[in-house]
Order: C-alpha cells, then sequence, then structure tokens
C-alpha cells in the first residue's frame, strides 16, 4: 500500500457513506411505542431516539446491544449498512416461496 | 412490557425543548442583558455621584433578567447540556463536548483580542482610563467560559422532532 492510499484510508468516510439504516420507526410503531416510552425504556433521551431513527445519529456498541434487547431481536434485525427492503416485502417474498416449495 | 406514553412531569414544561429559532433569541437575549447590565454598572460607578436616579434598579432588573434567561438557556435543548456525565447519553454528551471545543476556540480569539488590547492599553499616554474601559470587558472572561458551552448546544441543537 502506498503512502498516498495509506492516508487515504486514513481519513473517516463521508457520513452518507458511514450511514447505518435502522427499522426503529417500525419495530416501535409494531409495538405501539412513542419515542419518549422507548427512551424511558433505553434510558436515553427521546430527541436521541429522533436522530437514530433519522440515521443523524449512529449509536454506539452499548447502545445498540440494549436496543436489540430491548426488542429481543438480532442486531442485524435492526440495523443495516444497507437500506432494508420493507418488512412486508420480506413476509411476503418468504411465505410466497415457502408455499411454492410445498 | 412497556408503557406506550409517559406521563407528564409537573415541571415538564421546564425541558420541554424549544424550536431553534427561540433558542437563538434566548441566547441573544442572556448577552445582550448582561452587555446592557455591564454598561450600566460603570455608568453607575463612574457618575458624579455615583448610582443617579434609578440606574440602580435598572442595574438589578438587568441582573435578574440575565440570570432568568441564561436559566432557561439551561434546559432549552430539552436536556440540561452541562450537566454530570451520568446524565447524558451518547449523543448528549457529544453534543456537549462538541459545543467546548467551539466554546474553546471562541475564547482563545477574545482572550488573544483582549491581550492586544492590554498591550495596547498600556503603551497609551492614558492608560489608566483604558484600564477602566477595560473593566467592561472583565466580567465576561467570567461569564463566558460558563455560559458559552451552554449557549453553543441552545444555538446548535436542530428543532425537536415533531412526536413525542
Amino acid at each position: 500500500m502506498s503512502a498516498v492510499d495509506r492516508r487515504k484510508a486514513a481519513v473517516p468516510a463521508p457520513v452518507e457513506e458511514r450511514r447505518i439504516y435502522n427499522r426503529l420507526p417500525v419495530l416501535r410503531a409494531e409495538r405501539g411505542l412513542s419515542r419518549q416510552a422507548l427512551a424511558d425504556a433505553l434510558g436515553i433521551n427521546y430527541q436521541t431516539v429522533g436522530y437514530i431513527e433519522r440515521g443523524d445519529f449512529n449509536p454506539g456498541l452499548e447502545l445498540v446491544f440494549r436496543i436489540s434487547e430491548f426488542f429481543d431481536l438480532p442486531i442485524e434485525a435492526i440495523f443495516s449498512r444497507q437500506p432494508f427492503r420493507p418488512l412486508s416485502e420480506a413476509v411476503y417474498r418468504r411465505s410466497s416461496e415457502e408455499s411454492n416449495h410445498a | 412490557m412497556h408503557s406506550s406514553t409517559a406521563a407528564p412531569s409537573r415541571f415538564s414544561w421546564a425541558v420541554r425543548p424549544m424550536a431553534r429559532s427561540r433558542r437563538r433569541l434566548l441566547v441573544l437575549a442572556t448577552y445582550l442583558c448582561f452587555a446592557v447590565f455591564l454598561v450600566v454598572m460603570y455608568r453607575g460607578y463612574t457618575a458624579e455621584p455615583r448610582w443617579p436616579g434609578l440606574l440602580g434598579l435598572v442595574a438589578v432588573i438587568l441582573f435578574i433578567a440575565t440570570a432568568a434567561a441564561f436559566m432557561r438557556l439551561v434546559t432549552a435543548p430539552g436536556y440540561a447540556a452541562d450537566t454530570l456525565d451520568r446524565r447524558l447519553d451518547e449523543r448528549q454528551r457529544l453534543v456537549r463536548d462538541r459545543a467546548y471545543r467551539l466554546a474553546y476556540y471562541v475564547l482563545t480569539l477574545l482572550f488573544g483580542a483582549l491581550s492586544l488590547g492590554a498591550l495596547y492599553a498600556a503603551s497609551n499616554d492614558d492608560a489608566w482610563s483604558s484600564v477602566r474601559v477595560a473593566t467592561l470587558f472583565v466580567p465576561w472572561l467570567t461569564f463566558l467560559p460558563g455560559s458559552l458551552p451552554t449557549a453553543v448546544v441552545a444555538w446548535t441543537e436542530p428543532d425537536p422532532p415533531e412526536d413525542i
């Protein structure tokens, strides 16, 4: 690796590239939770929930684990580096695949 | 299981986040009141006789207005930004640290400007009157380090999300 490449690698990626997508709004809606209620359960400020949902703030590992434990879902079901497909699309595709197999 | 809404606290109005435009007005009001307060103090002490008319009362009112505006500013973003780590979540700590860094740069510039002013005053024949005028600025060195990080947070935090 050349010195120029090393220098390029040391520069943090732009915010857009570092964005972490999440399903928090959907999970909250499914459980009928307000931002305030989720924030209280996680021990954070409700505005922080809004920032995470909008992708304006990437939570740290400890908070990610807390969110994962709260929803009882694996981290990759809540957060992703790629935009999520709509849950309905994922569910219906799986159910149609299962019916095709049967 | 979780409740869907938290019961509103009796003092929830005090920590309800303000719109950014209102917060910025509050920041300007705080520093404007303090600046006018210092001018009134200076006029009161340098007038002959001292503290003519209702100048003393005006100074007290301005001091109370400054203190009230600053106290409201503390919780204007929806939380007391300048508080213990354990009372802030990780995003709030990030915002607070960024505000301190920015405030530090601003204070460095102000201290530099004041140092240059002091050097200029020392080289001036009428240095004593310059030093007296400098007393208008010295109180800023106390007020700004304590208030600027809070003001930066109130100034920069975006509008709160619509639904809570």
